[in-house]
């Protein structure tokens, strides 16, 4: 028993960190002027080098053979500098693309030739004959992407982006992300894992849960810096309590979310039963987390917090955008509700 | 990382699991102090005659030793068992022993610590005064050294099981002329000494466990001094590391009970309009997030115990899952008071001492020990901002 990483997994965190700081430091929002932010294809194939597309895919089918444990470790630094979700759905999709034998399309992926976009459902849609999907979708980061990926109770399906016709264009509530509503008719599925053994729902969750720690544990750093150093009444305002305070939930919220992210990822790559609960209660816990402190985060930095001058606005954007992937709030309730936690 | 537990430790847990199957007790807690005193001495006395007593204390003091998985082992099916809370024992297993352990001389270990094992005294804790709560160094209760012995006078409040106890871990000012965290001294008191008298003090809940005690010109042998005289903060903190959070695990299966009851009684209960309460959507949200906090509390638990198992020396991280649990706790109470609904005016008919159970009205005024008891939640946050995140602190 032991929840904290190894030194190989810690190695992966430092790598994957130092990459990070290097190519998608948070200060590169203020040169994107609100606008989405579209990788280029050469730090898209570098990517795809470093392997994590591939990270927790079976050697056997292609893949570099680590564990959901360390995609998860992987996934949270993305979260901590609001890396493009995109990348996790290329990550899943992948998976999906190798556990399904569709193998030109695993290859592609891991080759960075595959760009994949989150597709939420607007309400439910049908299946036609030989599972074509039709149905109204908020696909998100739908510049570059090649195929879409879709969630629900029965697993993922993968779907060819292009000849879609045409899009309509939609602002996101988070500005640094693309959004359209897509009408697919009868669209053909190339790749549909079953949410059975694999438990592909508790995954994506699960990365989704990983984006929203790292997130958590970014704001709590951008709260804590400022209130360390802005002066106010000849003192920083970490002084005060009213700010100190909510300085520590948030602290409690990241010890909460993390380790609850931690433990979940190990639940579902051993298998056991109670997969789909902690993965959900991941979710669950690092969202609500992550709005939260989002906001505090804003109000802490005063009039700043209100500008884009400060990042404290980009928290509170991503954190409601990815609240709504793989799996609302709302839903959520109903399968921490259906599923019995362990005892 | 990873979740296994060894052969060696799955043949542990194969034996507690059935020792306490055979040996925990179907009585209920009685209802009043001196009954719920004979109940805890004596599974504890129990504990201590099948080799169980003690389970995070070392071997050469008589304790198990027990390694920490050994510990969330024994604490698991503990809490599985439906075993005993340790009340009254708490503070002479969980804080005075351990504190004689780090500071105390070998003949005050020798006479004390096997009497805490054995269930054949009960300790309590003397620290807080009426002007010295969260401001613990305030504490002005005063002992005069008087060549063989002290004079102690002054007043103690919210010593829990005070009325029971046969000792207790009292903190007195010896020199008032020291700086505030000086001049503090860490005595062993018999709570039968003449000149000690004890009030119960009724609580929101309406036990009497609760007291405070008044100390006058009250003889206490220079023997038992722990530690040295004006020495007494340092041995009053040395035990803040000793539980490294395993006792925690029991504590915290228990409020996972107490929220899959919730559920239940969400089911069974109707809303305003007829239905379960469970289909009202708002009170569903509710549900399903002490639900998955529940189990990130448990995560957490699992979490610091990996750190513990690293690192000898804790950190102030411990301070985050107290606020975490008691906030939770308080939470799911303020939960079931919703889902009863109008239901909520009516007391259930007492059935048994009070142990944090599904008697909703009273875990819900109980709730309030957790977040006040042990360093309120202010003090928590206090905490976690200083030594945590490093925020600046108010010069006070
Ligand atoms: C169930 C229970 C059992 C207890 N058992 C024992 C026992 O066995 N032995 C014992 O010695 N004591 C015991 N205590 C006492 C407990 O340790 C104190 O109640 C606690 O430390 C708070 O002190 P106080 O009650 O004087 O409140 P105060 O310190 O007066 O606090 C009042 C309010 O002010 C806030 N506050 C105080 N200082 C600050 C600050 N610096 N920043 C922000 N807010 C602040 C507090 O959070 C609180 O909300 C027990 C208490 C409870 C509730």
């Amino acid at each position: 028993m032991d929840l904290l990483p190894d030194e190989e997994q810690q190695a992966i965190i430092d790598q994957t960190a130092s990459f990070l700081e290097s190519e998608l430091p948070l200060a590169r929002f203020h040169e994107l002027g609100g606008q989405p932010e579209e990788l280029s294809d050469e730090i898209w194939k570098t990517i795809a080098k470093l392997g994590w597309f591939g990270l927790g895919i079976p050697e056997a089918q292609g893949g570099v053979g680590f564990t959901l444990a360390e995609e998860s470790l992987l996934v949270r630094e993305l979260g901590r500098v609001l890396a493009p979700p995109t990348l996790v759905a290329t990550l899943l999709g992948a998976r999906c693309a190798a556990l399904c034998d569709a193998v030109a399309l695993r290859d592609a992926s891991l080759a960075g030739e595959v760009r994949v976009a989150w597709a939420q459902s607007r309400d439910e849609f049908s299946l036609g004959p030989g599972g074509a999907v039709s149905g109204r979708f908020h696909v998100f980061d739908p510049g570059g992407a090649t195929h879409l990926l879709l969630l629900d109770a029965s697993g993922a399906r993968l779907i060819e982006a292009r000849g879609l016709g045409e899009a309509r264009v939609l602002e996101c509530l988070d500005e640094s992300v693309g959004l359209a509503e897509v009408e697919l008719d009868g669209a053909s599925v190339l790749a549909f894992l079953e949410n059975g053994a694999d438990s592909i729902r508790a995954r994506a969750s699960l990365l989704v849960s990983a984006l929203l720690v790292g997130q958590c544990e970014a704001t709590r750093d951008d709260a804590v810096a400022y209130a360390k150093e802005r002066v106010q009444f000849g003192k920083p305002i970490g002084v005060f309590q009213a700010v100190k305070h909510p300085c520590a939930d948030m602290a409690v919220g990241c010890e909460a979310a993390l380790s609850q992210l931690v433990m979940a990822a190990l639940v579902v790559r051993d298998g056991l039963a109670d997969g789909l609960f902690q993965a959900t209660a991941a979710k669950l816990v690092a969202a609500r987390t992550a709005v939260k402190s989002a906001e505090r985060n804003v109000q802490i930095h005063g009039g700043y917090g209100f500008t884009t001058e400060y990042d404290a606005h980009l928290f509170v954007k991503r954190a409601h955008l990815l609240d709504v992937l793989a799996g609302s709030q709302r839903e959520l309730t109903q399968v921490l509700l259906a599923e019995k936690p362990p005892h | 990382m990873d979740l296994d537990y060894s052969q060696e430790d799955q043949q542990f847990r194969k034996r507690v699991h059935d020792w306490l199957a055979e040996n925990v007790p179907d009585e209920a807690l009685p209802n009043d102090s001196q009954g719920a005193r004979d109940y805890e001495v004596a599974w504890q006395r129990t504990l201590y005659e099948n080799g169980w007593a003690g389970i995070s204390w070392p071997t050469e003091y008589g304790g198990c030793g027990l390694s920490l998985v050994e510990q969330i082992i024994w604490h698991e099916e503990y809490a599985r068992a439906g075993a005993p809370g340790v009340g009254c024992n708490f503070v002479g297993l969980n804080h005075g022993g351990p504190t004689l352990i780090a500071c105390a001389s070998e003949e005050q270990k020798a006479f004390h610590l096997p009497r805490i094992l054995r269930g054949e005294s009960v300790w309590c804790q003397g620290f807080s005064e009426p002007d010295a709560g969260s401001d613990l160094a305030n504490l002005k209760c005063r002992a005069e050294v008087m060549g063989d012995h002290l004079l102690v006078t002054g007043q103690k409040i919210w010593t829990s099981y005070g009325n029971v106890a046969d000792y207790q871990e009292l903190l007195v000012r010896t020199d008032p002329d020291a700086a505030k965290h000086g001049g503090i001294t860490w005595l062993i008191c018999d709570m039968r000494s003449p000149g000690i008298e004890i009030r119960s003090i009724p609580t929101m809940v309406g036990e009497s466990d609760f007291c405070e005690v008044f100390y006058e010109n009250v003889r206490i042998p220079i023997e038992n001094v722990v530690g040295e005289i004006n020495d007494g903060w340092r041995v009053a903190m040395s035990t803040l590391g000793f539980e490294r959070g395993t006792a925690f695990i029991a504590q915290q299966m228990r409020l996972s009970e107490v929220v899959e009851a919730l559920a239940e009684l969400a089911r069974d209960t109707p809303g305003a309009d007829g239905r379960p309460a469970i289909e009202d959507s708002e009170i569903a949200g509710k549900l399903a997030t002490l639900r998955a906090e529940v189990a990130a509390l448990r995560s957490m638990t699992y979490v610091s115990i990996s750190r513990a198992m690293r690192s000898p020396v804790p950190g102030p991280e411990g301070s985050m899952t107290k606020l975490f649990f008691s906030e939770l706790g308080q939470r799911a109470y303020q939960l079931s008071l919703e889902v009863l609904g109008t239901g909520k005016v009516e007391r259930a008919p007492l059935s048994g001492h009070w142990g944090g159970g599904t008697d909703w009205l009273r875990g819900y005024l109980g709730s309030f020990a957790a977040t006040i008891g042990g360093g309120t939640s202010e003090i928590m946050r206090n905490i976690i901002g200083d030594r945590v995140l490093g925020l600046p602190r108010d010069r006070r």
